[in-house]
């Protein structure tokens, strides 16, 4: 943890609830004059809380929709499936979900079923191995996070080379039946676009080196996938 | 003056979480969908969303929803990320040398964080302050890829020149309309409002770039040479500060006065002035 950073985040906290609650604009200076070494960062910051953001730049503007894209296929989902680890927990009081109701225009009985649960890729590798999506590919070669959720949600584009390297490397590392393996990459395309999205994800990647190209793998890992794949630009 | 220092010039909503959540249809619940679905950002703030999601059951459809809500995006806006624009920016635009790459790793890196750690003890911080937690975790990942001080930048940090970012009269008139025109007529609340934020500056120097910044019969340039009559540069106003003390000066006063003009009621400001005032209390 940094130090700083807690106080910097507190400081920051103080001044939006002030903001928020009662437009105090002096608190900004008190806490500047308090803390000198942190004047310029608390004042970027009550500038963001009464400007927003700024004019954005073209690129930075591609940026951003690159990020939504990859939120879609990629981060969302990882964020699910790694709450869906752990018991919610909450400083605030909890209200009791409502369980019965259903959605007037979802496939779902019911709203709070698991997504997809038995075979959810990534859920299938976290139960599998006890580990997040993350760690898994840190134990794996040339992997990312990214590429294994990407290589389960569209199986379509992945050559059966790299889907056999894939569970040879899953049963070394973890002991997972390569034949499950298969299965799951066999089955799992689309499991994600539930009835219950109210849109579709982005364009899927047409072939594999269009998924390699989201997979925030390196160059050389990149290759190492090509090679394997026997692709080429 | 009955209000304390720093309080805005009209009267601002309060704005309660707490209301906000306790408005909410039951959790999961098919209107809950929907109303998480449609509701407008402002009736449904960011700690209202992070709240329900980590309440709702992990890997819930209902989670889901409330999740994507909370990072969607039309158009070019983010319906509750522009704080993570705004973080981002204000980190990359601060080097001269980044670019948008560096920009896309920093928001990228950022936003992981937040969906790792969102449901997490760590996260329960964004149930109230979230600005706060946005940029502490644009700081954190900045920290990673830049060292703690920016060591492993090409250059070091610059304070960028005052005339870089917001004015908020920059979309009214230039020079600023109040100038030499203090006295009667559409700027007498301008004149209020001015000398209420410029009373209001706790700091003896910045009180003063203020003072000669806005009440001057016209507005002085940083530095430089002034020429026929005009003010002298506040480099020379102020021969003892640094440009950067100047340009830090300049800009807290501005964003004084921006903060004061977004919490005033808009029925208190003459109509003219109401387009940009309504675009800046939009964006805040």
């Amino acid at each position: 943890m940094n130090p700083d950073l807690n106080l910097l985040e507190h400081l920051c906290g103080e001044i939006e609830s002030a903001w928020r609650e009662r437009k105090d604009r002096a608190l900004v200076q008190k806490l500047s004059i308090a803390h000198p070494d942190l004047r310029d960062e608390l004042y970027d910051f009550f500038e963001a809380l009464v400007f927003g953001s700024r004019q954005r730049s073209a690129k930075e503007a591609a940026a951003e929709g690159r990020i939504e894209m990859w939120l879609r296929e990629v981060g969302v989902a990882a964020a699910l499936a790694a709450a869906s680890e752990e018991p919610p927990i909450t400083t605030t009081e909890v209200r009791e979900p409502v369980t019965g109701t259903p959605a007037p225009d979802a496939a779902p009985k019911d709203v709070n079923a698991e997504v997809d649960p038995p075979r959810n890729w990534v859920l299938f590798l976290r139960t599998a191995t006890g580990k997040n999506v993350g760690e898994i590919a840190a134990d794996l070669p040339h992997a990312s996070g990214e590429f294994l959720t990407l290589v389960g949600r569209y199986p379509g584009v992945v050559p059966g080379s790299v889907k056999r390297e894939l569970a040879a490397r899953l049963r070394e590392r973890f002991d997972i039946d390569e034949a499950e393996v298969h299965a799951r990459l066999s089955e799992t395309q689309g499991m994600l676009r539930a009835a219950s999205r109210d849109r579709p994800f982005s364009a899927a990647p047409a072939t594999f080196l269009e998924l390699l190209s989201r997979s925030a793998l390196s160059g050389d890992q990149q290759n190492y996938w090509r090679r394997l794949a026997n692709v080429t630009d | 003056m009955n209000r304390a220092e720093g309080e805005p010039v009209g009267a601002a909503p309060v704005f309660s979480l707490e209301h906000a959540f306790e408005s909410l249809p039951p959790l999961g619940s098919a209107e809950f969908l929907e109303y998480i679905r449609t509701a407008p950002s402002e009736e449904l703030p960011a700690q209202v969303l992070v709240r329900a999601y980590r309440q709702l059951p992990p890997g819930s459809s209902a989670a889901r929803s409330t999740l994507e809500r909370l990072v969607r995006r039309r158009g070019e806006r983010w319906d509750y990320l522009e704080c993570l624009t705004a973080a981002a920016q204000a980190k990359v635009r601060k080097q001269p040398h980044q670019q948008a790459e560096d920009y896309e790793d920093l928001f990228q890196d950022a936003l992981t964080r937040i969906l790792s750690i969102l449901h997490t003890e760590r996260g329960a911080y964004a149930e109230k302050e979230w600005v706060a937690f946005c940029w502490r975790q644009v700081s954190e990942a900045w920290r990673e890829r830049y060292g703690r001080r920016g060591e492993r930048l090409d250059r070091p940090r610059a304070i960028p020149p005052a005339g870089d970012g917001h004015d908020i009269f920059d979309g009214i008139a230039e020079p600023p309309p109040w100038h030499g025109t203090i006295g009667g007529g559409d700027d007498s609340w301008l004149e209020s409002l001015l000398e209420d934020v410029i009373a209001s500056l706790q700091d003896g120097f910045v009180r003063d770039v203020a003072r000669s910044l806005w009440l001057g019969p016209t507005r002085p340039k940083t530095s430089g040479k002034s020429k026929n009559g005009a003010p002298p540069p506040l480099t020379e106003q102020f021969p003892e500060k640094s440009r950067d003390q100047i340009n830090r000066a300049v800009r807290e006063a501005k964003v004084q006065l921006a903060a004061a003009i977004v919490a005033t009621d808009l029925e208190r400001v003459p109509e003219r002035f109401h387009p940009i005032l309504r675009s800046m209390i939009r964006s805040s």
